[in-house]
Order: structure tokens, then sequence, then C-alpha cells
């Protein structure tokens, strides 16, 4: 092991690999921050140009990709309000509001600095914790992903502004567009309209995009003038070192969300959107300033990018030790590696140890240099925002239908995009938030196929509650389920005593 | 009075039973789903909208917008996508861009820009940004019916 060490370590230092591999960081912030362009898709595109490289630099390369790109994924989440990519939803939530109150630069030094801490401890989780998380992760049966959706779906409370009631209904209309096309279990075709493109479902990026970015183009032109920008941004000393030193003082809450984004990553199937909700959930509810969420602060934004980037490692820690990918970019990566004929599983450490550590320690390494291009970066990205209304607004309206048609080259992915748009703008106005919708659409199908796989097995095993509530990790699961149900309740039960009320 | 919390319960509540009828000639597993969150959506609905009926609450929505305005970016978008489909992405960009670059920034004294400059402007665009998911992604972008055969 230690003679591996010292050959990875050896790779690292190679001027070439290093600089192929911030190109490949730079790059990856750069689709990343074009909306409809994934990480999973800026990965494919970049596989086939690493065939000729050598193993540990093809691998630095992709590696630096994923990182770069989840990343950049908050730059239009934080300035548009459309999340780069899935993961980046969470961000939107008080990054935006930040770039409003023009505090862009804030927001992005924060997302670039609980990032590149988020994606270091997702890093050493996957060096040091590989094998045992990758052996719990297989416990995961029906029964539990059915409780780890609940669970999800209970952070409708959190996202839920205004109205639970219509936070709640949102939901369950996010809900029930995820049942559009063929169903998981049985392979009926539900509400696809007669359109083909519908079978494979609804694409979430391009429903992400139209409720997120249309309606806030039609919020910018609801107003009559529009020679100014949504605000101003004008560069000021001290921003970066203010909002490092802020970061600082909540360890807390960076470790906190890097370790829920690493755990969730392990889990098969669920990315990094549920990982940053999750954790944007946990900010809120650990936060002695809970009002403020959603208005613009920091705290927000930390939760959510340290999580995202931190689930980058965890997906892989499956992939690495039983070849099964944790997320869909990390399925690109294993294509990677099969090419490079590395055979993922437990030789992966002995018989390719010396790439394999170089891939762990250039990983650590390219959160470091993402975490310097985002630092540095930030001030000049964040004067996109100066730009006039008038000049935004048809901007982000063309981009939003590139990154709908970049997907799959299908125009009704961007007709749909639209659709969702319209009714994301008047469902605003009624009161209903995007981010249920959003969670619904995106827990639904882990929710289906665990409540009716785990039905079959009840109905096999003639019981249903030892199927739903007897197994270990779903009575632990539960008691996070009641949990989150039930403190929100007990604090604004406790508010309502204090005579402060309740949102 | 109906107010918009009042006819969005309705809505939802419209969605839950289309949604109960459309899953009905499938399979027993593949509409269980649905027809659960059906359920769901309905009940909340229905609460919803005993509640705003009692509550009688005003609400107005879209009062103090610019509505001639959201209206015409609201035919705007949609017009562009049908555009994309006849004229392809770049000339339905330029006329998109174009047409709105000018549009937005009228009656904004000396910062209006001319229609010229705005059609300059969103070719620039257009161009750009074809180069780069063209030749860099390698993304192939709508040439359009007319254009594309």
């Amino acid at each position: 092991m230690a003679e591996n060490i010292v050959i990875a370590l050896g790779n690292l230092i190679n001027p070439i690999s290093l600089l192929m591999m911030t190109l490949g960081v730079a790059g990856g912030i750069i689709v990343g921050a074009l909306p409809g362009l994934t990480a999973t898709m800026a990965l494919a595109l970049l596989v086939p140009f690493t065939f000729t490289m050598d193993a540990s630099v093809s691998l630095m390369v992709l590696g630096g990709v994923y990182v770069g790109s989840i990343y950049g994924g908050c730059i239009a989440a934080i300035l548009v309000n459309t999340p780069g990519t899935p993961s980046s939803i969470a961000t939107t939530f008080d990054g935006y509001p930040l770039t409003k109150k023009g505090m862009a630069e804030h927001a992005l030094v924060a997302a670039a600095v609980s990032s590149g801490i988020g994606g270091v401890i997702g890093a050493l989780v996957l060096l040091f914790l590989s094998p045992p998380l990758a052996d719990a992760a297989l416990k995961f049966g029906p029964p539990e992903y059915f409780w780890l959706s609940i669970f999800g779906l209970t952070i409708i409370a959190t996202l839920s502004t205004g109205s639970m009631l219509k936070g709640l209904m949102g939901g369950t209309l996010g809900l029930l567009l995820s049942t559009v096309g063929i169903s998981p279990i049985g392979g009926d075709m539900r509400f696809t309209m007669g359109f083909y493109q519908l079978q494979a479902g609804l694409q979430l990026i391009v429903v992400l995009i139209g409720f997120f970015c249309i309606p806030e183009v039609l919020v910018m032109i609801e107003k009559k003038i529009r020679d100014k920008s949504i605000t101003s941004y004008k560069p000021q000393k001290g921003v970066a070192r203010g909002v490092i030193l802020e970061l600082v003082k909540k360890p807390f809450l960076l470790i906190r969300s890097s370790l829920i984004g690493a755990f969730v990553g392990i889990v098969p199937g669920a990315g990094g959107n549920i990982a940053s909700l999750m954790a944007y959930n946990e900010a809120v509810r650990f936060s002695k300033e809970k009002e403020k969420f959603g208005t613009g602060i920091i705290d927000g934004v930390a939760a959510s990018e340290s999580s995202n980037n931190a689930e980058v490692g965890g997906s892989l820690v499956p992939l690495l030790t039983l070849g099964i990918p944790g997320a869909a970019p990390a399925a690109v990566m294993l294509g990677a590696l099969t090419i490079q004929g590395i055979r993922p599983g437990p030789e992966l450490y002995t018989t390719y140890g010396d790439i394999t550590y170089t891939f762990l320690f250039s990983f650590i390494l390219a959160n470091v240099i993402m975490l310097i291009l985002g630092f540095y970066g930030s001030r000049h990205v964040a004067r996109v925002i100066n730009l006039p209304i008038s000049l935004l607004a048809p901007l982000v309206v063309f981009l939003t239908v590139i990154g709908s048609y970049a997907l799959r080259n299908n125009m009704l992915d961007v007709g749909m995009m639209v659709f969702f748009g319209f009714i994301g703008y008047v469902t605003k106005k009624a009161g209903f938030t995007p981010g249920p919708i959003v969670l619904g659409l995106i827990l639904g199908p882990i929710a289906e196929n665990g409540l009716v796989q785990s039905m079959f097995l009840g109905q096999a095993l003639g019981s249903m509650f030892q199927v739903f509530f007897t197994r270990p990790i779903s009575l632990v699961l539960i008691l996070f389920c009641a949990i989150s149900i039930a403190l929100p309740i007990v604090s604004a039960i406790r508010n309502r005593k204090g005579g402060t009320g309740v949102a | 009075m109906l107010n918009s919390t009042t006819i969005s319960s309705l809505i939802f509540l419209l969605i839950a039973v289309a949604a109960w009828q459309l899953s009905a000639d499938i399979t027993e597993s593949g509409q269980f789903f649905p027809r659960v969150i059906a359920v769901l959506m309905g009940g909340l609905a229905l609460i919803q909208l005993l509640i705003s009926v009692i509550q009688k609450k005003k609400e107005t929505p879209f009062a103090g917008i610019d509505a001639k305005s959201v209206l015409i970016m609201v035919l705007g978008i949609s017009l562009y996508v049908g555009l994309i489909i006849v004229f392809g992405f770049i000339l339905a960009g330029i006329m998109f861009l174009g047409f709105f670059f000018w549009y937005l920034s009228r009656g904004d004294g000396d910062k209006s820009r001319s229609v010229l400059i705005s059609f300059i402007l969103a070719a620039l665009v257009c161009g750009g940004f074809y180069a780069i998911f063209h030749y860099i992604f390698l993304v192939p972008l709508p040439e359009g019916i007319i254009f594309g055969g």
C-alpha cells in the first residue's frame, strides 16, 4: 500500500497531469454553469478523448471535470435562479435572493469555499471509509428506499414558504408528474398522451429549468423600468475574507452538510439533488435564524453546496468497491474505468493500487483547484448580474431553450420546458413554490419502486408489517421521518408560546 | 367571489380526478402509485378549498404588474419555439433576441437600443453559442424544417 501511495503522489506532482486536471476542473465549471449541460454529459463528452491517455491521467481529468461541473451548477443557480445541474436546486433558495440583494459575490464565494470543503470531506470518506460503507449501502432494499423517499418528502415542511398545505399539494403534483412514462413495475404506459418521447418520463432538468427559470424571467418583465439590472453589483474589498470568516464560525454546518452529502451519495440512485435538499433542510432545522432561510442567507448556500460536492465522493464509494455507480455521472466514470481495463472491486486497491490512489488523491486536489478557481473567479462572474433586464431576460430564455434542447436533441423537451415554465409562473402567483413540486418529481420514482416492490414482498411473506416496520435500517429511517415531521410542529408551538408567531 | 387559492384548489381537484380516471385502464401494479397520489392530492385540494371558501381572503396576485409586457413575452417565448422548428436555431434565435433586446429597452431614454444594434447583438450571441455547442460540445442544434429538410 505504501508503495502505491508513493507512486500516486509522484503522479500527482507531474506538471502535465496537474495542468490537464486543472483544465478538466475549469471545463467542468463552464459546462456545469450552462443550464442543461449536466455533469453526466460533460463526462460522457470527454470519455472518448481520454482513450489514448495514460490511465491515471485520464482518471484525474475525469475526476476534475466531475468535481468542476457539480460546482459550476451553482453559478447559474445563484445569478439567474436556474440550477445549472439538478444538484444545485437548493442553492437557488438562498443564492438568488442574495444576488437580488446585490450580494452575488458573497454567494459565489460561499459556494466556492463550501463546495471545496464538502468535496474534500467527500473525498476523505471515499479514501478511508469505502469498504464498510459500500456494505451498508448494499443492505438497502425496497422498504428502505421507500422510507428514504418518505424522509426526503418531509423536507416539504421546510421548502413550503407561506402555506404548508400548498407545499403538500405541490409535492403531490410533483409525485404525479413523476409517474408519467412507462411504469417501473408492470411496464404500463401512463399519462404519455400519445407522445412516444414521454415513454421515458419527464426529463428532470427540463422541468427544473421550466419551473425555476421562466417564472423568474416573467417576474423581471413585470417591472416597468428595465434599463436597470435586477440588482447592481459593485466589487467590494474584503467580501471574500468576510464570507470565509463567517463560514469558519460554522464548522458544524459545513461538516454536517458534507457528511449528509457523502452518505446520500453512497446510496445508489439518490443523487446530489436529494443530498443538497436534505442538507438544506437540516441547516434550517438546526439554525437559530430559521426565518432568514429563503430570504438570502449564506448558510443556505453553504449547506447545499458542501453537500452536493461531498456527494461526488460518496457516489464513487459503491463504484470503486462494488462496481455499482451511486449516481449517473459515476456510471460514466465506470465506463471510463472499464475502457482503461480497470475492473472495480476489492482488487482495485491491490492490483491497480497505484492508479486508484492517484485517482483518490487527485480527487482531493481537484477540489482544492476548484476552490481556488471558484474563489478568484467569483468577482468576475458576479458582474454578469449588472446586465440590464432588457438584455438579461431574453438571454436567459435563450439559454433555457438551448439547455432543454441539448439534453436529448428533442424539441418536445423545449416545449415541455416552456409549458412547465408558464405553469410555474401561474402557480407562483397562486402561492405555490417550485421546491416541493420538484422534490416530488425527484423522489417519486424511488418512492414508487420502494412501495410497490415492498408490497409484493409483503404479499409473498404474508405480512406487510414485517416488511415495512421490522427491518433495522427502516426503523432508523422511520425515526428520522418522525423527528423531521415533529420538529417543525414543536418549533411552531414554541414560537407561538413565545409570541413571535410562525410564518 | 373566487380567489386564486379557490381556483387552484379546484384545478388540483380536477387533476386528481383526471389522474384517477386515466389510470383506470392499466394494470393494478401500474395504477397503484398514481391512484394513491391522486387520493392524497384530491384530499389536500378539498381541505384547501374548504379553508379558502370559509376564509374568503381577497387575493390580487397579478396586481401592479406590466401585464402587456408579460403577455408579449409569453407569446414571444411560445412563438420562439415554433420559429426554431421552422427556421432553425440561428435564425429563430436572432429573431427572438433581436426583437426583445429592442422591445424591452424602448422608452428607456438614451439607453434605448436601435433595431439595428439589437439585431447585431442578437446575431453575435446566436453565432457564438452555435459555435460553442456545435464545434466544442458537439451538440447538434436544430436546423429547422426549411434549412434542415
